[in-house]
């Protein structure tokens, strides 16, 4: 199985005992396969894209740090209504 | 209201679709993830050709001057063929250039972006700085006509590819952004590859004392920091696109193996759940759930 090495799973596969690896191992091709991130399939390559795109051009925190500066600390009326002094 | 794309955007859509399909299929992608250049030859050749890297440059500097509709199509296409190169950072740089440059610098820059002679990438993130102004702690100190540069910049992809860095740096009275040549004063910029996620075309490069001249810098004296999120509003417009565009792909490469692999003799598909946030968005969007 050839998982990618930037995964928490490839840290957790190198702890492993040899028998462990052995048996996890058959278990993940027979049953889960782990597509989404192991280096066989071509899913793991939209999977690891869609992550550097989150990490590199504002993340989903920053985002929302944005959204909320741009619908709370402007000075125009509220467009709903206040859920604190209702 | 009227939501068709127009004929021309459909033309887009389809001339990109052929060109991925032509030059940008998985083994390019696979070959790209373990390349230290990072962009692939034949599909850069054939991007010029078709005009597709002056997309948002303005007719009159030799670009194709579409509106942001027309370049989310072709995006979308780049994003369903993870096409690999430069090509998607370009966006944030042309529009940093046609925003603030003065007319000299902008018909220079422009005119090298347009025509893809010139890769230029942007080196914006710092370690643990954040994606604010704050984050941008790189110091550019006056120094006789131009300006010396000293910090690091991380994450900045297809580094050895580009013949120009777009360097946010900071002067300490202002935040200034700056065009930064690589060669020339700027023997001291150290280029180190930092692989993430399994790319090797992502660096991180250190500055020591990088001499830069004044009239390098685009736009006026601290001005930088507003150019660049002006330039980042629009541009992750078109990542989104790029975004969409892996989701469908994402989509169809998963239901294909979930119709192919086999496992425990019967095919994975009849007893197997697949889940991904972006193919589950992409299934939600189709309404098409209920059939996977």
């Amino acid at each position: 199985m050839t998982v990618a090495r930037t995964s928490g799973v490839w840290r957790r596969w190198r702890s492993c005992s040899a028998a462990r690896r052995f048996g996890t191992s058959r278990t993940w091709r027979s049953r889960f396969t782990g597509i989404g991130f192991t280096l066989d399939y071509d899913i793991q390559l939209y999977y690891r894209r869609a992550k550097q795109l989150q990490l590199n051009w504002w993340d989903s925190r920053y985002l929302e740090q944005l959204i909320a500066a741009d619908v709370l600390d402007r000075d125009l009326p509220r467009t709903i209504p206040d859920p604190f002094t209702v | 209201m009227d939501l068709k794309f127009t004929e021309e955007q459909e033309m887009l859509r389809e001339t990109t679709q052929a060109l991925c399909r032509d030059a940008s299929g998985v083994d390019v992608v696979r070959q790209m993830e373990n390349d230290p250049i990072g962009v692939p030859g034949t599909l850069w050749r054939r991007m010029r050709e078709a005009g597709l890297m002056g997309i948002l440059v303005p007719e009159e500097h030799g670009g194709l001057g579409l509106d942001l509709l027309s370049c989310v199509v072709i995006y979308e296409g780049f994003g369903r063929a993870l096409a690999p190169g430069a090509a998607l950072w370009q966006c944030g740089d042309e529009r940093a250039g046609d925003r603030e440059g003065h007319e000299a610098q902008k018909k220079a820059l422009l005119a090298a972006l347009g025509g893809g002679e010139t890769i230029i990438v942007p080196a914006w993130l710092e370690p643990d700085g954040g994606y604010g102004h704050e984050g941008v702690q790189l110091l550019a100190k006056r120094s006789g006509d131009g300006y010396r540069l000293r910090g690091v910049k991380r994450h900045v992809f297809h580094a050895k590819a580009a013949q120009r860095l777009l360097v946010l740096a900071r002067t300490g009275e202002g935040r200034r952004g700056r065009s930064l040549p690589r060669g020339g004063g700027c023997q001291r910029a150290h280029v180190r590859a930092a692989e993430v996620h399994g790319l090797r075309h992502r660096y991180r490069v250190g500055f020591e004392e990088v001499a830069v001249p004044a009239s390098a810098r685009v736009g006026a004296a601290g001005s930088g920091w507003g150019t660049w999120e002006a330039a980042m509003y629009r541009g992750i417009i078109l990542l989104a696109a790029w975004a969409a565009g892996g989701r469908t792909g994402r989509w169809r490469s998963q239901c294909g193996i979930r119709r192919t692999a086999s496992s425990l003799a019967s095919r994975s598909g009849a007893f197997q759940a697949l889940a991904h946030y972006m193919s589950d968005a992409s299934a939600w969007m189709r309404g098409e759930g209920a059939g996977l």
